[in-house]
């Protein structure tokens, strides 16, 4: 029992790392997806290719290889401390995943109040900010918290470069101690703590927005049915990690 | 605003528009005075709305000519800034079909946000002059409500209250009440006589027949991109000469 105790203490700070790591890629990666979802809205062709050619090619690449491009590939050209290549690798990908949100809510503004923006003289740039901007901000939250949640599980992936986020910490106190199952109980049991308390954001936001726009329960029952499929597909991905994590 | 050449407040001339290959808009020039109030009417797909949405810009005319005030906002070869677009705009108010209010802002925002946006005004002149334009109207009870709240009528109301925050010298109407419920458009024009009744400047793609009849100095009839008949309203809506015009006018009126 002291041993869980004094395990879990030891742990706190790893989970701290990890949690940091993902507020610092969700805050690249937001502002990023978002411009990303304008520009696959855009009129000029051009945009709309080189943008759609890079959320497929960061959507394309596992995020450990994406890591591993950022902290070794670039060793050549600049030294990144690990905290900055997790924020710029898991960045750039949560990035990617949610440039397709972006889009869709971008698109989804009806065409007629942003006409009615531009017949009161409204510029792009205030059109994109006081009328785009509140209609993705409520409409795409619940499904952008779920992006969320898969950059959290994914800073694990940060072990692989020797980060001392939740994962790697549970890890290396299971080796000292030569028992690794309780750390690894124990940090799977801080990672649920974590995820479950977004997941229970994403339904206050969902209620929310089925407010806002008036949608029935159905629609979000539908939602929720999706979000248990999302939620295994979640699992799946934390066994491939957990794999790719065995054999550094 | 003073007119001393006794320049018309808005003047379009010849305003051609294609979609594609297909011709909408076959040179249509029109003068509207100061004060004037003009009824745009005319069967679906004649290009009314087309047309009043070039006054505005929100099309561009593929040729043509605008002038607010005497001034030329658009010349013939179509050269207008960026900025003079946004400024044309600032003049020439626009009221939609389908009222197209901001739906995540409150009534008092969507009433609010251009004059501080566009015009500058600060926080509490905005919201003041806000205010007092949906009382006008008769929301002073729902300014705090987002439009999902509001019915039809309600949130067409809104929408010229937004309309007229910006001061504008002229404004437009695509079919103010078409998308209301009966009983509610009898509010919209009630305001809408109001502001004729106050000299604004109007033109208005309606087919409110009596309320035109009343309210619209001139009637512009369009038939194919084109303006089969233009005149005073007591003549055409009540007497028409030409037969086409005649089916058209006794259809509607049968129909209310
Ligand atoms: N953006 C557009 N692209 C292609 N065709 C259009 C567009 N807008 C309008 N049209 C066509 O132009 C014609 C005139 O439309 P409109 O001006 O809306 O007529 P009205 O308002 O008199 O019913 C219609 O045939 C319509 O299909
Ligand atoms: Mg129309």
């Amino acid at each position: 029992m002291q041993f869980v105790l004094d395990t879990l203490v030891e742990l706190i700070p790893g989970l701290w790392v990890s949690i940091q790591m993902a507020a610092v890629a969700i805050a690249v990666g937001i502002p990023l997806g978002f411009g990303a979802g304008l520009a696959l809205n855009s009129p000029s062709k051009a945009l709309r290719w080189i943008t759609i050619t890079l959320v497929e090619i960061f959507r394309g690449f596992p995020a450990l290889l994406t890591l591993y491009l950022v902290y070794f590939g670039l060793t050549n050209i600049v030294t990144l401390g690990r905290f900055t290549a997790v924020m710029i690798a898991f960045g750039v990908t949560t990035a990617a995943y949610t440039a397709e949100i972006f889009r869709a809510s971008i698109a989804s503004v009806p065409k007629g109040q942003i006409e009615a923006a531009q017949s009161v003289a409204l510029s792009r740039g205030q059109i994109t900010s006081r009328i785009i901007l509140p209609h993705v901000l409520n409409i795409a939250v619940p499904p952008i918290i779920g992006i969320a949640i898969i950059t959290f599980q994914g800073t694990a992936l940060a072990y692989a470069i020797g980060a001392r986020e939740l994962l790697g910490t549970a890890y290396s106190i299971g080796m000292i101690q030569f028992r690794v199952l309780e750390p690894l109980l124990l940090a799977a049991l801080l990672y649920l703590l974590v995820t479950s308390l977004m997941a229970w954001l994403e339904i206050l936001a969902e209620r929310r927005v089925a407010r806002l726009t008036g949608t029935n329960g159905n629609r979000v029952r539908a939602r929720r049915r999706n979000r248990v499929g999302r939620q295994l597909r979640r699992d799946d991905r934390a066994l491939g990690l957990a794999e790719a994590r065995i054999t550094p | 605003m003073t007119n001393p050449d006794g320049a018309p407040a808005l003047s379009a001339k010849n305003i051609c528009k294609s979609f594609g290959d297909k011709k909408i808009l076959r040179g249509i020039s029109v003068d509207v005075a100061k004060g004037e109030h003009i009824a745009i009417i005319g069967p679906s797909g004649s290009g009314k709305s087309t047309f009043i949405r070039c006054l505005n810009l929100l099309e561009m005319p593929d040729n043509g000519t605008l002038r607010l005030d005497g001034q030329q906002v658009l010349d013939a070869e179509l050269k207008t800034p960026t900025r003079s677009v946004r400024s044309l705009r600032k003049r020439v108010g626009m009221v939609f079909q389908s009222f197209n209010l901001f739906s995540t802002h409150t009534a008092l925002e969507n009433v609010s946000l251009a004059q501080r946006l566009a015009l500058g005004r600060t926080r509490d002149e905005s919201s003041t002059r806000s205010e007092e334009l949906l009382k006008r109207v008769g929301l002073k009870d729902h300014m705090d409500k987002r439009p999902g709240q509001l019915s039809g009528g309600q949130q067409q109301r809104v929408a010229i209250a937004r309309t007229l925050a910006m001061d504008p010298e002229v404004i437009l109407f695509d079919e103010p009440t078409s998308a209301i419920d009966p009983e509610m458009r009898v509010e919209v024009l009630k305001v809408m006589t109001e502001l004729a009744e106050g000299g604004m400047t109007m033109m208005m793609v309606t087919h409110e027949i009596e309320f035109a009849k009343q309210a619209a100095d001139r009637v512009m009839f369009l038939a194919d991109g084109e303006v089969m008949e233009m005149g005073p309203s007591g003549q055409i809506l009540t007497d028409p000469e030409n037969e086409r015009i005649r089916r058209f006018v006794n259809a509607l009126s049968g129909v209310i």
